[in-house]
């Protein structure tokens, strides 16, 4: 079945009987004159039936003459049958008619604007400049001319080197590629000083360009110069250098904590209730029938739309009841949650800041105890490389 | 010129030419070993276990009845029987025929 023959049948079919003596007569006189005819059934002697084409219906009149047979529709299906039986509901057609305007009027403006690729550039600004160039939301589709507002953006925004705008449906995608700006002020060719910028004990120092002013084991503070810019000789004159070398430290991060003995432990009844709502801009918003005596786990399931630059999602929660019980709990059992609290504060917070930096090895005191509870001390000695440049004046 | 029309005539009987086209047809694709059904005096038959069979070429329905189906096809007739005969299309060139095959059978004109 080619793609034609499809379209016919979508149009429309006939389910025809045919009554006569010559019934296979006919059916060789729809093959030969190019009469589309399919699902032919043989009812009893003398009488068929088959499905045809809308179009095909008037080319029996002229076969049916030939053979002497009675034509009978028994069903008609398809689109055109359908919209001649609702001809008459005019709000129906209105309203169809009205949507699809709609439809497409809707697809005919700008409802977001998105702008990538911009580093030190504010997108609020980008977006503003946009709009005073001629893309915004709310904005017409037709008529919107991606060379002129090019222009007349990298006019109002100089910082920007080359801009790319793409319409993909409603949406207009602003690519920005920015100036690269120079670092000022730094030179590091200049003639300078490390100077230490965390305090600790000196475990290695390695000069490259510059003379070391403490030694290995010895305690430094924050400000104090590490590697001095400038090389002592004996025969020759002092001379001024850019200080480079690396200076290893040992320094010591302090985690303290008050634990308690007795510890809130959420124990499930396995009740659930279940609600629905919307959030609207990061605004939760549903139907809360629970009972505010009573402590409940929220597990929220959402499905993000994005209309006029506002998320609207649609929300599932399931809110699982719970008692809260006091539980007790041992001083070993203390000192594991420490370390496991202190891990893992050391590799979120003080970690990433270290420069090569390793823990070497952990002290762990218990100060403070009594019947109550304790206070857990964890130190952790860490190797890590210091110094910052600065510049002789 | 009239008589010469008519011992013309005569002739072209005599030799029969259709014949003689079809037979140097056949030699054409027996010798450059092409399949029979481009000679355009054969019938394609393709069946699915015993529930379809398709009939390519020119074919015309003889007698349609519910458990049987004659058709003519190029130089024989072919005869379908079974139950719930359909022809579930047909068009110039073919003819699909669906239902419980029991037999296909073929009779020489």
């Amino acid at each position: 079945m080619d793609l034609e023959e499809g379209i016919k049948r979508i149009n429309g079919t006939i389910l025809v009987e045919i009554q006569g003596f010559f019934t296979e007569r006919y059916i060789n006189l729809c093959r030969i004159n190019n009469v589309k005819i399919w699902n032919i059934q043989n009812i009893s002697g003398g009488i068929i039936r088959f499905n045809i084409a809308i179009k095909d219906f008037k080319k029996l009149k002229s076969i049916t003459k030939k053979t002497k047979c009675k034509v009978k529709i028994l069903g008609k299906k398809g689109i055109y049958f359908k919209c001649f039986k609702y001809r008459k509901r005019r709000i129906v057609i209105l309203l169809l008619a009205s949507f699809i305007f709609l439809c497409f009027l809707s697809n005919s403006f700008i409802w977001k604007v998105h702008v990538t690729g911009n580093e030190y550039l504010k997108e609020s600004d980008i977006i503003e400049s946009l709009k005073e160039s001629g893309v915004y939301v709310g904005r017409s589709k037709i008529g919107l001319k991606t060379k002129k507002v090019i222009n007349n953006l990298r006019v109002l925004q100089p910082d920007i080197s080359w801009v790319g705008i793409d319409i993909e449906g409603t949406n207009v995608i602003v690519n920005v590629v920015e100036k690269t700006k120079l670092k000022e002020n730094i030179n590091i060719n200049g003639i300078g000083d490390i100077v230490s910028n965390k305090c600790g004990i000196i475990q290695k120092i390695t000069v490259e360009n510059g003379t070391a002013i403490p030694s290995v084991g010895d305690y430094i503070e924050e400000g104090r110069i590490l590697i001095e810019g400038k090389i002592y000789s004996n025969t020759l004159e002092t001379k001024d250098v850019c200080a480079k070398g690396i200076v290893t430290i040992k320094s010591d991060y302090e985690f303290k904590k008050q634990y308690s003995y007795k510890v809130q432990e959420k124990e499930y009844t396995g009740k659930t209730k279940y609600s629905i709502g919307f959030t609207l801009n990061d605004k939760e918003n549903y139907i809360n029938y629970l009972d505010k005596s009573l402590t409940y786990d929220i597990i929220k399931k959402d499905s993000k739309i994005e209309l006029f630059g506002n998320t609207i999602s649609f929300d599932l929660y399931k809110f699982n009841l719970y008692n809260n019980t006091e539980k007790l709990i041992t001083k070993e059992d203390i000192l594991q949650i420490a370390q496991d609290e202190s891990n893992i504060y050391i590799q979120n917070e003080i970690l990433p800041g270290c420069r090569n930096g390793y823990i070497e090895y952990i002290d762990v005191v218990v100060e403070d105890e009594n019947e109550e509870g304790l206070t857990v001390k964890i130190i952790y000695h860490i190797i890590e490389e210091i110094g910052q440049f600065k510049e002789r004046i | 010129m009239s008589k010469l029309r008519k011992n013309g005539k005569k002739l072209f009987k005599k030799i029969n030419f259709k014949k003689k086209v079809s037979e140097v047809r056949n030699r054409f694709i027996e010798t450059l070993d092409l399949p029979q059904e481009l000679s355009g005096q054969c019938v394609r038959i393709t069946m699915i276990q015993n529930m379809q069979i398709l009939i390519e070429g020119k074919n015309n329905i003889i007698d349609y009845y519910d458990n049987y189906i004659k058709l003519q096809a190029q130089s024989m007739y072919l005869q379908i029987d079974g139950t719930n005969l359909k022809i579930a299309e047909i068009t110039d060139q073919e003819a699909l025929i669906t239902g419980n095959i029991s037999n296909v059978g073929f009779i020489n004109r």
